[in-house]
């Protein structure tokens, strides 16, 4: 139980996907203006991350391994997480219209949101378990999540003050996340995996 | 040419064709880089035995020893026939940002000859020094500026080389009671570099009984709980620290 | 030949990927710790825009709309996967540097983009053009910044001390420093560009 509270404390606060390890920046700033979205936005990326993650895992170990074509990796794991988010597209609309209205419009921007084809290939190479790949997929997402929404709470401020006109919109948003940063970097060392 | 039209069976006639043929490419180009990334990783190991094995001429015979629980591959080199050195693959858990494994050489005395970091994620600009930083400190290079206006800075001397070290009590960080400076910044990476030293003596001598990962308040206890149970040279050394303290 | 020195300048300059349309934000802030992890990160990323770009320039008759970007998608990743393994053969040190950013260029923005807006739409010699000019762009980028950060951070471009270490910021080689240094760089560009 411990192990998987480090994975999940490492993923959220030491090793923060955005902010330490650089993955996920477009959503960063491309969705981070109002928290609602930001919101609406972790979710989606929670719930494609975790399905995902699961989906690649046993490709890798069950066909991948076996046949030993793991060269096809990289093609194979796009494939497969740009099928599956048509999938749940089209699932959610069906199953949950409710979750759809709120997820919906951001399930189109996850395919090429490199979150998840790099969280997908990280517990490979970090070699996971199963369970140990699921609870680092979801404590991933939740970091994001965390930095996300922190970064729109910012924002939403930020955008109430003055800046020199060249600064405005994108380099102001970075060097706020800059700070953000700086203060995740405070978690680092704490614990490792 | 006219631009296919969206049927079922173009798409999926396209989308598979263009599948296999990616796969066919792959497994041409997988073929054919085979035998140079195989080669890579074999030249990366050699590169880093002749590193830490100053010989000519050696012969490798690799053998695998257990230290508390964990396997350690060994290097053991011979020049006619005769032993000269032992190079060691050790490694740690305590990295700042994960795992740490060095190549550690020890001539026939099991005294450090050289190291070489084999693979590490520390931070970069702090942890990442551990390259060179427990090697004698050499010249720094003169910069730009210093040679534009004629002056140098002097770097500050530090007591921080292991080469040359005999490893019969472990090396420790300064911090923690030991002799050893550790990196500017990055005492958690210096003190995990340490334990893999320590630990790629332990797997030379198997003898020793001392715990390779001795942080400051371990040390304290340690030393003294385990003079009972160590061999005689050990123990008067550690007994003596334990005095003094 | 005036028009493709207009793509090519247009890539290079005046729609640079990283500066003027902020894509592939990613490995531009992961990868350059120095200037030469940058430089060879945007010599890959312009090695698959090439490629992929003449390839779906070539193919961009053969496949039907509504299946178009996961063709674009596996073409893309297998000129990626070929990369891959190029690398870990030749240049496995670089590679070990570089590490997940390698795959991830799959995902990165500027080349499906410039797949959908360029390639698919003109001829082959063009979308090489193209391609050349936007990868050429992105490397100019990320050069930059990574001179940038290595320079404020420990003292030295690309190895070569300017001034002493012990005076560098070392935040600027740590992850908040990428953040910092990128904004102000495309904070000048924004001042160059309404002059």
């Amino acid at each position: 139980m411990a192990h998987y509270l480090v994975i999940f404390i490492v993923a959220v606060f030491v090793n923060n996907i955005v902010l330490s390890q650089f993955l996920g920046i477009c959503p960063f700033l491309g969705v981070s203006k109002k928290i609602d979205t930001a919101i609406g936005m972790s979710g989606a990326v929670a719930f494609v991350m975790t399905i995902a993650t699961i989906v690649t895992f046993l490709l890798q170990k069950y066909v991948l391994d076996v046949f030993g074509i793991g060269y096809l990796q990289t093609i194979s794991f796009i494939l497969v997480i740009a099928f599956l988010v048509q999938l749940v597209e089209i699932v959610l609309k069906k199953v949950s219209p409710a979750l759809y209205q709120a997820l919906g419009v951001f399930l189109p921007l996850i395919t090429t949101n490199c979150t998840i084809l790099g969280v997908a290939i990280m517990v490979i190479q970090k070699d996971f378990s199963l369970l140990e790949s699921v609870v680092f997929a979801i404590s991933t997402a939740v970091g994001f999540g965390l930095a996300l929404i922190l970064f729109a709470g910012i924002r939403e401020q930020l955008s109430m003050v003055k800046v020199p006109k060249s600064m405005e919109g994108t380099p102001i948003a970075l060097i706020a996340a800059g700070i953000l940063a700086m203060a995740f970097m405070g978690f680092s060392g704490i614990v490792s995996i | 040419m006219k631009k296919l039209t969206s049927n079922f069976s173009n798409m999926a006639v396209v989308l598979t064709v263009i599948c296999l043929l990616a796969a066919l490419l792959l497994s041409f180009f997988f073929d054919l880089t085979k035998g140079k990334i195989e080669e890579a990783d074999k030249k990366k190991q050699e590169f880093a035995i002749a590193e830490v094995l100053p010989f000519s001429n050696m012969e490798i015979k690799t053998e695998k020893v257990f230290v508390d629980g964990d396997s350690l591959t060994l290097h053991r080199a011979f020049v006619d026939q005769k032993e000269v050195g032992v190079a060691v693959e050790s490694f740690s858990k305590n990295g700042f940002n994960g795992d740490i494994k060095l190549m550690v050489g020890f001539d026939n005395d099991n005294n450090i000859i050289n190291y070489s970091v084999l693979d590490q994620k520390e931070t970069p600009g702090l942890g990442t020094k551990m390259v060179d930083w427990f090697k004698p400190q050499t010249e720094v290079k003169k910069s730009f500026i210093e040679t534009i206006f004629n002056f140098q800075i002097a770097s500050n001397p530090r007591q921080s080389s292991v080469i040359g070290k005999n490893v019969s009590e472990p090396l420790n960080v300064s911090k923690d009671g030991g002799n050893i400076d550790a990196i500017t910044a990055a005492t958690i990476s210096s003190r995990a570099f340490l334990e893999a030293i320590n630990r790629a003596f332990k797997a030379l001598d198997s003898d020793v009984e001392w715990d390779c990962t001795s942080s400051a308040t371990a040390m304290e206890s340690l030393d003294c709980v385990q003079n009972d149970s160590i061999g005689i040279n050990v123990e008067e050394m550690i007994g003596g620290e334990c005095n003094e303290e | 030949m005036k028009n493709s020195i207009k793509v090519f300048l247009n890539g290079f300059i005046k729609e640079n990927p990283t500066f003027i349309l902020l894509l592939g934000m990613c490995p531009t802030l992961g990868t350059t710790s120095s200037a030469l992890n940058g430089m060879s990160m945007g010599l890959a990323t312009a090695f698959v825009l090439v490629c992929s770009n003449m390839v779906i320039s070539l193919l961009k008759n053969l496949i039907p709309d509504k299946v178009h970007i996961p063709c674009y998608i596996v073409i893309i990743a297998t000129f990626v996967s070929v990369l891959e393994l190029c690398m870990k053969a030749y240049l496995p040190s670089i590679y070990a540097t570089l590490g997940l950013f390698i795959p991830l260029i799959v995902v990165n923005c500027i080349v499906l983009g410039r797949a959908e807006s360029f390639a698919a739409k003109n001829n082959v010699l063009l979308s090489a053009i193209d391609g050349f000019g936007n990868g050429l762009g992105f490397t100019l980028a990320l050069t930059l910044l990574g001179i940038m950060r290595e320079l404020l951070g420990t003292g030295r471009i690309f190895d070569y001390p300017i001034y002493p270490e012990n005076y560098g910021t070392l935040v600027f080689v740590l992850a908040p420093g990428a953040f910092i240094a990128l904004g102000f760089l495309v904070a000048i560009v924004n001042k160059l560009r309404t002059k």
